[in-house]
């Protein structure tokens, strides 16, 4: 009998197996149970990823075992003896495994046939089949090979089921517990069940999220290979123990090459993983935080070095190909040396790209990149020569690496349907001083499909040509602008005394439209330029929508961004009094979002250790007032004012806040952990309420308002401490104390 | 004098196997990351030494013990120890004294681990907080521990009586449980979690409720039937 034939006949064995059946039954309904009953940020992520998630840790569990049951058998028989002596016993287990890795496919089929329509049910326009695909074939899938890979490998190696399985289970057990690790950054290749796939968007393509997805069963795939030939090559043969067993299967040349190979694959892969850099870690002391995930670098903590270079002029020209997920430039500058001496001359570059070739006034130099990568970027050093005005012409271009030091969260890149490049990944920031008449400009092309945001311009559409469109643009004043394109709608309105472009995705348009976003944001953006004062933009404000795995927002220039579960009607998390309305959704989370506007991004409330003042406390409160007035008294009370009431009682109940003496006893770093965590809770529900007190002792809403004001146009751009509010309120702090 | 001899050898065949000791030592790791992770913050912003955190970090501990438990049964019911046992069985030594023996030497050193689990978050309550009354803590690992190990113990040894496969469900379905984070029914709770679900604020005193207590006995009950039906089945697979 040939060995496919064998194969074909271990295959159909397994299919007739009973425990075989049990095993897929129990996968397949559980797995569809998952799909019926998970929760998420977005749609996709309840619908399709989470589901996914979950059915694949339950699954490996049950491949685990059923790998367990089918290896030991002939074993737990004893007729091992008898089944080797007539076939190879190397073969047999390849069968074996090749059986079960085809189980797990079956399996996955299964629910894909009964997913697939209940996705494409309750996600409607919003289901993209590249999502699909990746969750259940992508993530499940793998997964199950992976286990029967993994528990095969060590059975063979141990020879003993219950080290297997401990083995397998602790590997489980591990991939789990990272998953909530974050200060430890773990790389996304460990998680070898779930992966780390999450934020799926629902508007707009994941071709970032799903690159991570790919490389990691790369990984994974390659070290499960590793431990599975490992243990082909303990397969205990001829009453040999594991040495003499192992002296007899490595003769079978392709076995320990096949080792060979695999290890140095999983190596090189984990080495050259190429979707995030070595940036390192991020220093945090000339960031301002808010305390609540708002950080923004206000100062840098030392003085800058003194200018060697002016630029004068700087004109470019990029190509972003968005069917290679490449960028390709030119960028000309004309820059003065201030020093008049040979001196280096420095470019910021995203990490991922290189300097193809440099020229200075027409004559090619070396360029070399630094060693350091920092916040995604690297540091590209040529040395100029003696002359007052130089021309350098640099050609560079690459595939955009995300900054790999903090939670590897892929932000920037290049797809088919979104762009998202940093001003480093759009073009090479030079070292040099801005004079008055600098002048930055250049043009860039897209896909005729997308529509461009410039971070601190608007571009200008110059032709379309065999579907690629051409931009031309121009900076005044900044040095650098990052640049986002995508199938973006735009709906213009006045608020607040600006122009604003609301640009959202065209795919959320329904959504919008719905929760009645552009109402909600003109309203609460008049009503806070009325209670506070006008925002710090120059003309316009653009309201950018971001996808769902920026988690969060940011501002910057004229553009103030959110991701778009801000602007989704229904959220997927399950709902409750704790929920942190920054990562929420619906009416309230945008309008909480866009009270940010005033407090925490155009003044940073500064936090201190003897109070709760932070953004949040000042931007909840704003909240409510607009909420009054908005949907009335009554609804404001019942959303915010009682939740803050019961928020309140927990915290002063709190055995830390009541026996404040107990905090002393534990080391610094605990005591800090641990008012932290009280913190978090206080800076949205207490401070609310003290706000609230303030605004009594202030003599009601309209005089507490013109004082916060007061406050806000005296501090545009500027840190607000716990004082200035107290000072511009004309209170002090133990007349906000509730206790009293 | 013999059983001495046999249960002293029982005590250190199972104290240096790799299962035992690997397991352990993931227990001991665990419930000092318990310690610092959720020990020190208090449960319900309770006292970190209030009986309803330590409690709190007892369930949390539960199934990686009940795991420890199962493991170590599991050595029972291995194909070498059914080979064996024929042999065993003409001894002097009753096969049922045997087994009784080793049973206790696995009892014993389980609770050496859970004990060494808890004794780590007493240690901490002592070092940090100068807390050190043990009785009340004591009361309320007896009344988790016992009970859970109880029943788990007579699911595991009846199972084994049955096939070894069958243990492997039992390991799996104990893993399930902590991955998952099943909640089970307040009379069923072998991890003792559903005993937090009566704090309502973080002065309220230590109580449990009657349910909890109910069910507390019902699976200790449960758990002894189960140990004296899997002792006659192995005793009557002997006669066989």
């Amino acid at each position: 009998m040939t060995e496919w034939a064998t194969l074909i006949r271990e295959i159909r064995r397994l299919l007739q197996d009973r425990y075989c059946r049990i095993a897929i039954l129990i996968a397949v309904a559980v797995s569809l149970r998952f799909c019926l009953y998970s929760n998420g940020r977005t749609a996709t992520d309840a619908y399709i990823i989470e589901p996914a998630k979950s059915a694949a840790v339950f699954s490996v569990l049950i491949f685990v075992l059923l790998t367990l049951v089918q290896f030991h058998r002939d074993f737990k028989n004893r007729t091992d003896s008898i089944i080797f002596s007539y076939v190879n016993p190397v073969h047999q287990q390849i069968r074996r495994t090749i059986g079960l890795c085809f189980l797990t496919l079956l399996t996955t089929c299964f629910i894909v046939v009964v997913a697939y329509p209940l996705a494409a049910y309750r996600l409607g326009d919003y289901l993209k089949i590249e999502d699909f695909f990746v969750a259940w074939f992508g993530i499940f899938g793998p997964a199950n090979i992976f286990a029967v890979l993994l528990t095969a490998g060590f059975y063979m190696l141990f020879r003993r089921v219950e080290v297997a399985f401990l083995f397998v289970a602790a590997l489980i057990a591990a991939a789990n517990f990272l998953q909530g690790q974050f200060t430890l950054n773990p790389s996304y290749m460990y998680f070898w069940v779930q992966t780390s796939a999450a934020n799926f968007s629902d508007v707009v393509s994941n071709t970032f999220l799903i690159d991570l997805v790919w490389w990691n069963r790369l990984f994974c795939g390659l070290v499960a290979t590793l431990i599975w030939l490992l243990g082909i090559c303990s397969v205990r043969r001829y009453g040999f123990g594991w040495f003499g067993s192992l002296a007899v299967n490595i003769k079978s040349i392709w076995i320990p090459s096949g080792v060979a190979v695999s290890a140095l694959a999983a190596y090189f892969a984990f080495v050259y993983e190429p979707h995030f850099d070595r940036s390192l870690p991020m220093n945090f002391g000339p960031v301002i935080s808010s305390g609540t995930g708002i950080a923004t670098t206000f100062q840098t903590a030392t003085k800058p070095p003194e200018p060697t270079f002016r630029l004068l002029k700087q004109i470019t020209d990029v190509r972003i190909d968005t069917k290679r997920r490449r960028v390709n430039g030119q960028a000309i500058y004309q820059l003065e040396n201030l020093k008049g001496i040979a001196q280096p001359l420095s470019f910021d570059l995203s990490t991922g790209y290189s300097i193809e070739q440099a020229k200075v006034n027409g004559v090619v130099v070396p360029i070399v990149c630094g060693d350091k990568e920092e916040m995604g970027r690297a540091t590209w050093t040529m040395q100029v020569e003696v002359t007052q005005q130089i021309e350098v012409e640099l050609l560079y271009g690459g595939r955009v690496k995300n900054n790999g030091a903090i939670s590897q969260r892929p932000t920037f890149g290049i797809s088919e349907g979104f762009v998202w490049l940093s001003p480093a990944g759009f073009a090479p920031i030079a070292k040099a001083e801005l004079g008055k008449e600098s002048k930055i400009s250049g043009s860039f092309s897209l896909p005729e499909k997308l529509f461009p945001l410039l971070t601190n311009t608007t571009p200008e559409k110059i032709a379309t040509e065999d579907g690629v469109t051409k931009w031309s643009f121009s900076l005044n004043g900044s040095r650098a602008t990052g640049v986002s394109a995508a199938d973006y709608a735009s709906t213009k309105f006045q608020a607040g005394g600006l122009d604003v472009n609301f640009v959202h995705f065209s795919k959320h348009g329904q959504e919008v439209e719905s929760m009645k976003a552009v109402e909600v944001m003109k309203a609460s953006i008049d009503y806070f330029t009325n209670a506070y004062g006008p925002l710090p933009y120059k003309d316009h404000l653009v309201m950018l929508e971001l996808p769902a795995s920026f988690s969060g927002g940011f501002a910057a220039g004229n553009t103030s961004a959110m991701d778009e579960t801000s602007f989704a009607s229904e959220g997927f998390l399950p709902q409750g009094e704790f929920a942190n309305p920054d990562g929420g959704s619906g009416i309230e989370t945008l309008v909480h979002e866009i009270a940010h506007q005033w407090w925490g991004l155009a003044t940073m409330p500064v936090p201190d250790e003897s109070s709760l003042w932070t953004a949040e406390g000042i931007t909840c409160y704003s909240t409510y007032r607009f909420m009054e007035e908005y949907y009335g008294a009554e609804y404001a009370k019942k959303t915010y004012i009682d939740v803050w009431e019961r928020g309140r009682m927990r915290y002063e109940n709190a055995f830390y806040i009541r026996n404040p003496q107990y905090l002393k006893m534990l080391s610094p770093a605990d005591a800090s952990n641990v008012l932290g965590g009280l913190r978090s809770m206080a800076i949205y529900e207490v401070m609310s309420l003290q706000l609230l007190k303030a605004e009594a002792a202030c003599g009601g809403k309209e005089a507490f308002q013109k004082k916060l004001g007061d406050l806000y146009k005296s501090r545009i751009r500027q840190p607000v401490t716990y004082a200035d509010f107290l000072t511009a309120v004309g209170l002090k702090a133990e007349d906000l104390d509730l206790a009293k | 004098m013999q059983s001495n001899k046999i249960f002293m050898y029982e005590i250190r065949r199972m104290l240096f196997s790799r299962e035992y000791l690997l397991l352990t030592l993931a227990l001991l790791a665990y419930s000092l990351f318990l310690i610092r992770s959720r020990v020190l913050f208090g449960t319900g912003y309770t006292a970190p030494f209030s009986l309803w955190t330590f409690a709190d970090y007892v369930s949390s501990t539960m199934v990686l013990a009940l795991i420890l438990l199962v493991a170590m049964c599991s050595k029972l019911f291995t194909e070498t120890e059914m080979q064996a046992s024929s042999i065993l069985r003409s001894t002097p030594t009753s096969y049922g004294v045997y087994r009784s023996l080793r049973l206790a030497s696995i009892t014993l050193l389980y609770m050496v681990s859970v004990g060494l689990s808890a004794g780590a978050c007493y240690v901490y309550y002592v070092s940090v907080f100068g807390e050190t009354s043990w009785l009340p803590l004591a009361r309320v690992w007896g009344l988790l521990v016992v009970p859970s190990s109880v029943f788990v113990l007579g699911i595991t040894l009846i199972a084994g009586t049955y096939s070894w496969g069958w243990i492997q469900l039992v390991l799996a379905g104990l893993l399930s449980l902590e991955i998952f984070r099943i909640p089970l029914p307040e009379i069923f709770d072998i991890r003792g979690a559903s005993l937090l679900s009566a704090l309502q604020s973080s002065d309220q005193p230590f109580a449990m409720t009657a349910s909890f207590v109910l069910g507390r006995c019902l699976i200790s009950g449960v758990g002894v039937a189960l140990v004296v039906l899997s002792f006659r089945r192995t005793m009557g697979q002997a006669v066989e």
